[in-house]
């Protein structure tokens, strides 16, 4: 298994590891494994664009500078099926309308980097099971559903986008 | 939170998120639907829309995905027109 698939595992045992009364601590590392998972996904798919799988060290250094704020933005970007916010140009090189495992990955990237902003840093939010273990599976159709058209031509494009995002914007 | 005084938008997305709870099998789940406007993490403009639930510490596996496809569907009615400000649909503990 990958990193993607393990932090989603860590997440889904966080939401189970204390049955009756779930540390606050728990549900909160799982909403943020779940968001891990999705971002490491999508590093990943998107270095893998670029760098041959050979060059592994280049591959991770291509990982490291992928900036979550950028990928939240081209995500919501992808987020509707029938009117993507892209230039014209990358728009003529879509498949319209868009996939919906795809649009539904990145609609879940941008509501799981905001949950996880809460879960890490917002200690006045009381997390309680439902709205953890929602975000949890959240991340877990995403991903299923993104592994199943990951290697289509709109999911090569947005992983392009995801990588320049200025590319995506002109 | 939405009341006498919330905007527009902050109504419009109460009214969106009350139909789409009361069109589910899972209503009575949802003791109270509150929004608010405000930045998200990233600076930028958003919607938050919370679904107040009585804590359940063991919730049936269809009663978390019935309780996600309610927060979808709200947050996809509410992207129909506009991906800004982004609505974001979470859950939260009635006390």
């Amino acid at each position: 298994m990958g990193l993607a698939d393990d932090l989603l595992e860590q997440a889904e045992h966080l939401l189970k590891r204390e049955p009756k009364r779930p540390r606050q601590a728990s549900l909160r590392r799982a909403v943020s494994a779940a968001y891990y998972a999705l971002f490491h996904q999508l590093c990943a798919d998107a270095s893998a664009q670029i760098i041959p799988a050979k060059q592994r060290a280049l591959r991770a250094i291509v990982q490291r500078g992928l900036v979550h704020s950028e990928l939240k933005n081209t995500c919501a970007d992808f987020s509707s099926a029938h009117k993507p916010s892209v230039s014209p140009q990358i728009r003529a090189l879509l498949t319209i309308p868009l996939e919906p495992q795809l649009c539904d990955l990145a609609k879940v990237f941008v509501d799981l980097q905001e949950l996880r902003h809460v879960a890490d840093y917002d200690v006045a939010r009381v997390w309680n099971r439902q709205a953890a273990a929602s975000a949890v599976l959240k991340a877990h159709s995403a991903l299923t559903g993104w592994k199943t058209i990951r290697n289509s031509s709109n999911a090569t494009i947005f992983l392009s986008c995801l990588l320049f995002r200025n590319a995506s914007r002109r | 939170m939405a009341s006498q005084g919330a905007s527009d938008r902050e109504a419009k997305a109460l009214r969106v998120a009350r139909q789409v709870i009361d069109d589910h099998r899972l209503k009575n789940l949802i003791q109270e639907v509150q929004v608010e406007g405000a930045a998200d993490a990233s600076g930028q403009d958003a919607l938050y829309v919370w679904l107040v639930v009585a804590d359940d510490q063991r919730p049936a596996a269809e009663t978390v995905k019935g309780l996600t496809d309610i927060a979808t569907a709200i947050r996809d009615r509410l992207l129909e027109h506009a991906t800004s400000p982004w609505p974001y649909v979470s859950f939260k503990s009635a006390a």
